[in-house]
């Protein structure tokens, strides 16, 4: 029997991207606030980074892939049947420790496919509705940008200057110019100078600089670590087995047992699953009682399916020069490209893509290809001109393709295979759609004319990286049917009252760029929303 | 670790001819001692199948069965394994290239033959801040997000 700990308001599980900034939000309320996390804090001085074996590290022990990564905090997955491979981090601050920290935000028409793509569903709310919300987190988490982009909305100064382009970034930026194509600095949570007690990256370093890594903004020092200041309790070491109802389907709390295997039930008034796309549905599945027979807030059967992803392709130009910034700067949050990001009828697919400029990583990587096709320098006598043709001497692009949701993608629960807390694992079931190939071979072929426009001699592409799987979402789709959605307009479960979903799950659509501000505008807003009453 | 210490011997035999000598870098058996490797194979056991896979591959090859063993088979007959082995189990070969890469690229005496010098404080390793003056032209582009 579970141990009974005293009734607290609200409890949020999970405190990533969407679970730190609605704690913050809520803390300070009057309302006792709880979050519990599977991991543990994370010292920043743990990084790895500075030294020589910092790519062995990164491969492995710090590998973004759970399943490699093997932490105490981390579950196994089982992707087999997956095109692409999911990847997470779990601590205090979540996958917002093991990010790139690009932050677009989605267009007003993301919000709108079916209308006026007749596909998917249009979200409930629109971009409007998230304005106030994007504004704030940009504000909170502190984004580096500037204004002035033609592709996307007008919006408030962001509070920092973006970061350099360098001579890559000029180069690409040039290319784009001379072919009359869309381009603009990226936004980032990276910060440019210093910010709220965060240090501003110094412009100086590779990749594998430590402090590049600690000017990248996670959620356990930009929202919990002033929620706390504010009355917000943190469990750490807590693995949520399931969320309690009674027999008339009302929502009582949640199960979750601690690192020494104490189990507790937790009575909650509000509970709030902000456990990424895989996360939250398999905590919902697993919370089976004879009222809710199929999981918790699944009338409607979509618990766990529509998993979305943001399929990546790559293209990476070779080049002559030697004065290519190579790994020096952000990895990622240089610049984005979204000249192709709406739907044109004279395509044969749906929906669009950005590209997003990236350099490379160290010489380590470099033979392994990442960062170029994923092709490997090849063993034998050529090694080393080979590695000499590349080293330094390339940079590319990541082609981001909206993913449209389909009911056979999807994340299921494997009641044979448990991990150490005894929960069933994640079982995920992902092929990557025709319109998704399409729609990444397009991308490939226009960042091949860019580079190819810059200077590259050699485009070497990628038609699909497996192991790209950062964007969980769509799992527990946002609408207004609950014959056809998991939570309403407000994130609040349709079945259950008093059960709240923030994270991607709630992702109607996947838009065509990185989900986090968007995840963090929802998770504020449905915090507002539950202020409000 | 399931894998032995002569198993790791018998992979050691083949560090050369994945990663040779030329006039200016070090084969890869100057670099990777079989201690590293082994010590490598211990903080984790991501490379444990594929290598146990590579070994028994090797030791199932004819040639090798034929010579009396994986550690008597001359450079050409490695090679020749090796080639063979990346076509039939081109999985468990990439974890062999995977921890040889990572291994002999990571040290300091390979990055300071390759100039890779990763100190903050490196002249080198310097950027200049972003200039708006880069955003003449794509400023004046007219505006094309939908407004819906």
């Amino acid at each position: 029997m579970p141990k009974n700990l005293p009734f607290v308001d609200i409890i949020i599980v999970g405190s990533g991207a969407s679970g730190g900034a609605c704690a913050w939000k809520l803390s300070g309320s009057g309302a006792k606030v709880v979050l519990l996390e599977q991991g543990n804090w994370f010292d920043q001085n743990d990084y790895p980074g500075d030294s020589n074996d910092w790519e062995i590290v990164s491969k492995n022990a710090f590998s973004f892939n759970p399943n490699i990564r093997k932490l105490d905090s981390d579950y196994k997955i089982l992707d087999e049947n997956s095109d692409i491979h999911p990847l997470m981090y779990n601590a205090v601050g979540g996958s917002t420790h093991h990010w790139t920290a690009h932050t677009p935000r989605f267009h007003p028409s993301d919000f709108k496919v079916k209308t006026l793509d007749g596909v998917a569903d249009d979200w409930p709310i629109s971009y409007w509705d998230l304005e106030e919300y994007y504004e704030l987190n940009d504000v909170m988490m502190g984004c580096s940008g500037i204004n002035g982009d033609p592709a996307n909305p007008p919006r408030s100064t962001r509070p920092m200057p973006p970061l350099p382009l360098g001579k890559d970034g000029e180069r690409i930026a040039q290319a784009a110019d001379r072919l009359g194509w869309h381009w603009w600095p990226s936004d980032s949570y990276q910060a440019s100078e210093n910010y709220k007690g965060r240090i501003g990256w110094n412009n100086q370093g590779t990749f594998a600089s430590k402090n590049k890594w600690k000017s990248i903004a996670s959620t356990d020092h930009t929202y919990i670590t002033p929620a706390v200041e504010n009355g917000l309790e943190v469990r750490t070491n807590c693995a949520v087995q399931n969320i309690s109802v009674d027999n008339n389907g009302n929502l009582t709390g949640v199960i979750y047992v601690d690192s020494k295997g104490t189990q507790y039930f937790q009575e909650a008034g509000k509970v709030i699953l902000a456990c990424n796309g895989i996360g939250t549905p398999r905590i919902l599945l697993n919370s089976k009682s004879k009222k809710f027979p199929n999981g918790l807030a699944n009338s409607s059967g979509l618990v766990g399916k529509n998993l979305m992803y943001h399929p990546y392709a790559s293209a990476t130009g070779l080049f002559n020069e030697n004065d290519l910034n190579y790994a020096l700067g952000p990895l990622a949050n240089i610049i984005i490209v979204q000249e192709f990001y709406e739907t044109d009828p004279k395509r044969d697919f749906l929906r669009g893509y950005s590209f997003q400029m990236n350099r490379a990583h160290g010489p380590a990587h470099t033979a392994l290809g990442s960062g170029s096709g994923g092709v490997s320098i090849p063993w034998g006598k050529d090694h080393h001109d080979e590695f000499s043709k590349r080293f330094k001497k390339y940079l590319g692009f990541a082609i981001i393709s909206e993913d449209l949701p389909e009911l056979h993608n999807r994340v299921e629960i494997d009641e044979n295979l448990k991990d150490k807390n005894g929960i069933p694992l994640p079982k995920i079931f992902y092929k990557t759609s025709q319109n998704t190939r399409k729609l990444l071979d397009h991308g490939l072929k226009s960042a091949e004319k860019l580079l190819k426009e810059a200077g590259s001699y050699e485009v070497i592409k990628q038609p699909l990286i497996e192991t790209a799987g950062w964007h969980l979402m769509g799992t527990a789709k946002m609408g207004i049917d609950p014959k056809t959605s998991v939570v309403n307009s407000e994130c609040q479960t349709h079945d259950v009252k008093n059960l709240y979903i923030i994270d991607g799950s709630v992702f109607t659509t996947s838009a065509a760029v990185n989900p986090t501000p968007t995840i963090q505008a929802i998770a504020l807003r449905t915090a507002d929303k539950i202020l409000r009453g | 670790m399931s894998i032995s210490k002569l198993e790791i011997s018998i992979l050691y035999n083949f560090f050369d001819l994945i990663i040779p000598s030329n006039e200016k870098m070090p084969p890869a058996s100057e670099i990777i001692s079989e201690e590293e490797f082994q010590k490598l194979l211990s903080t984790t056991n991501k490379y444990e199948k594929g290598l146990s896979n590579i070994v028994s591959f090797i030791r199932k090859e004819p040639t090798a069965r034929v010579m009396g063993g994986p550690m008597v088979v001359n450079e050409k007959q490695r090679a020749d394994i090796l080639v063979l082995m990346e076509s039939i189990i081109p999985e468990d070969f990439s974890t062999l290239i995977e921890t040889i890469y990572l291994l002999y690229y990571s040290k300091s005496e390979i990055h300071e033959k390759i100039n890779w010098d990763t100190r903050e404080d490196s002249e080198e390793n310097k950027i200049d801040p972003f200039d708006p003056a880069i955003l003449k032209n794509i400023s004046k582009k007219t505006p094309f997000w939908k407004k819906v």
